[in-house]
């Protein structure tokens, strides 16, 4: 290794803990997940509900349940300390005995919370590992402690769609982040994303803002506007790729936009999604 | 890159449970910025959510949903790498004057510090060319994959970004040079 690779990994990896909490993060992801999933017109919901912070927390602290880079060929799963009907061991377990358990699982009609329950009851934070010990115990003809509950389909709080559409909106006029810490600062607030949302708001509304967006993120968003759309229609990177070569393109980035600019105009793509 | 082989029958909350703070290390690595690699996660994530039962079944379902953080990094609205760099640029330099020098600060960390501001002026691919080496340890050839690119213009990239992060002996000898002239 030379001197500079050192100093690079040195500095990247000094300055990876400036990743933000994942707990508020994935909150965010679900919300943003719902209105895409609205947009897309999918109803499926796959045991998907909202998971508390704490879990969230908490799971970033258990092995992990997927493998990893080094992994082997089992997945290790453990659970919290063993309470009075708690599985007594932390099996491993291998990749088809948990695909069977978890099939086993959902086929019975128990859900996410459901398994939220059972973790309680057996004192384990793994949410994973209860779905496969459940599924387990279902497949030895064993009952469980409680009755299935299929997942509830989320309903969107209207607070959060309106939010979310707000955001959008100012992206969509070509603000960025560097206008919402200018408007939080004009507009005495302390946190830039609530001047997104309130800027968003006034666009909804017809208003202007105090500023205005630069004309290059102007142009930037409706790019990305284009960039939404090709994925909103079911297209993903692969895609973009190939369409990138049938239209001889210099990356698949150009592909996006090209494909969606086609697509907000109407026209279809030479490929399927 | 990671891995997270195949796993059918793993949900999205699960995968997002044992990987998201992977990710936002990532991408905080890859931008430079813990708010934008909030944004682009976010983002990535919950379009990863939308069209999760296609994305677990493949290969690496982590490999895949990193890909997708490096693209969206690479084509994130255009403009943000030049106000990135002023903004990055800018408070860091506050974060130093705010701690009144670097006397408290092992000398690694204040190096360490010093490079990732330089890094902050690199153009993205370049600086994803170096987080793809140096931090996710990948192969030119895995690189070029990544950026669809050849591995030359990779290695070029590379080179590129080091001149101009000062870590390469053939800039040293030049500023040398320049010096003594």
């Amino acid at each position: 290794m030379t001197d500079h690779d050192e100093q690079l990994r040195e500095a990247f990896e000094t300055h990876e803990t400036l990743a933000p909490d994942p707990a508020s993060v994935y909150a965010r992801v679900l919300e943003l997940s719902r209105t895409y999933k609205r947009r897309r017109r999918t109803a499926q919901v796959a045991g998907t509900a909202v998971l508390g912070a704490g879990l969230i927390a908490g799971a970033i602290h258990l092995p992990s349940m997927l493998p990893g880079p080094s992994g082997g060929g089992g997945v290790a799963l453990s659970v919290g300390a063993p309470g009075a009907a708690a599985p007594s061991v932390a099996p491993s377990y291998s990749e088809a005995d948990l695909n069977k358990d978890w099939a086993a699982y959902f086929a019975a009609g128990y859900g996410y919370n459901d398994a939220v329950q059972l973790a309680a009851l057996w004192n384990s934070q793994n949410i994973g590992f209860v779905k496969a010990e459940a599924g387990r115990r279902l497949l030895a003809g064993e009952t469980l402690p409680i009755t299935p509950h299929a997942d509830p389909t989320p309903t969107p709080d209207p607070n959060e769609s309106a939010e979310a559409a707000a955001v959008q909106a100012f992206f969509n006029a070509g603000y960025v982040w560097d206008d919402a810490v200018q408007l939080a600062t004009l507009w005495h607030l302390d946190d830039p994303s609530r001047a997104k949302v309130d800027a968003g708001k006034m666009l909804e509304s017809g208003q202007t803002l105090p500023i205005q967006p630069k004309p290059d993120n102007v142009a930037a968003a409706k790019e990305a506007a284009a960039v939404g759309k090709f994925f909103d229609a079911g297209y993903d990177y692969n895609d973009a790729v190939r369409l990138a070569a049938l239209w001889h393109l210099k990356d698949a980035y150009a592909a996006k936009v090209a494909g969606g600019q086609k697509l907000l105009a109407g026209q279809t793509l030479p490929i399927n999604p | 890159m990671g891995g997270g082989g195949r796993l059918r029958g793993v949900t999205f909350e699960e995968f997002a449970m044992a990987r998201l703070p992977s990710l936002l290390r990532y991408a905080v690595v890859l931008t430079g910025d813990r708010h934008l690699a909030q944004d682009i996660v976010q983002e990535v994530l919950a379009r990863a959510h939308v069209r999760w039962r296609r994305i677990s079944e493949a290969e690496s379902p982590e490999a895949y949903v990193r890909r997708m953080v490096l693209n969206e990094y690479l084509s994130w609205r255009r403009t943000w790498a030049a106000r990135h760099v002023h903004v990055a640029g800018e408070r860091l330099v506050e974060l130093d004057d705010a701690r009144g020098g670097v006397d408290d600060h092992a000398q690694g960390v204040v190096d360490a510090d010093a490079l990732w501001r330089r890094l902050a002026t690199l153009p993205r691919k370049q600086r994803a060319v170096l987080v793809l080496r140096y931090y996710e340890q990948l192969e030119d050839e895995q690189i070029a994959d990544l950026l669809n690119c050849s591995p030359s213009t990779v290695r070029s990239q590379a080179s590129k970004a080091l001149r101009k992060l000062r870590l390469s002996s053939e800039r040293q000898e030049r500023v040398h040079a320049e010096e003594k002239s």
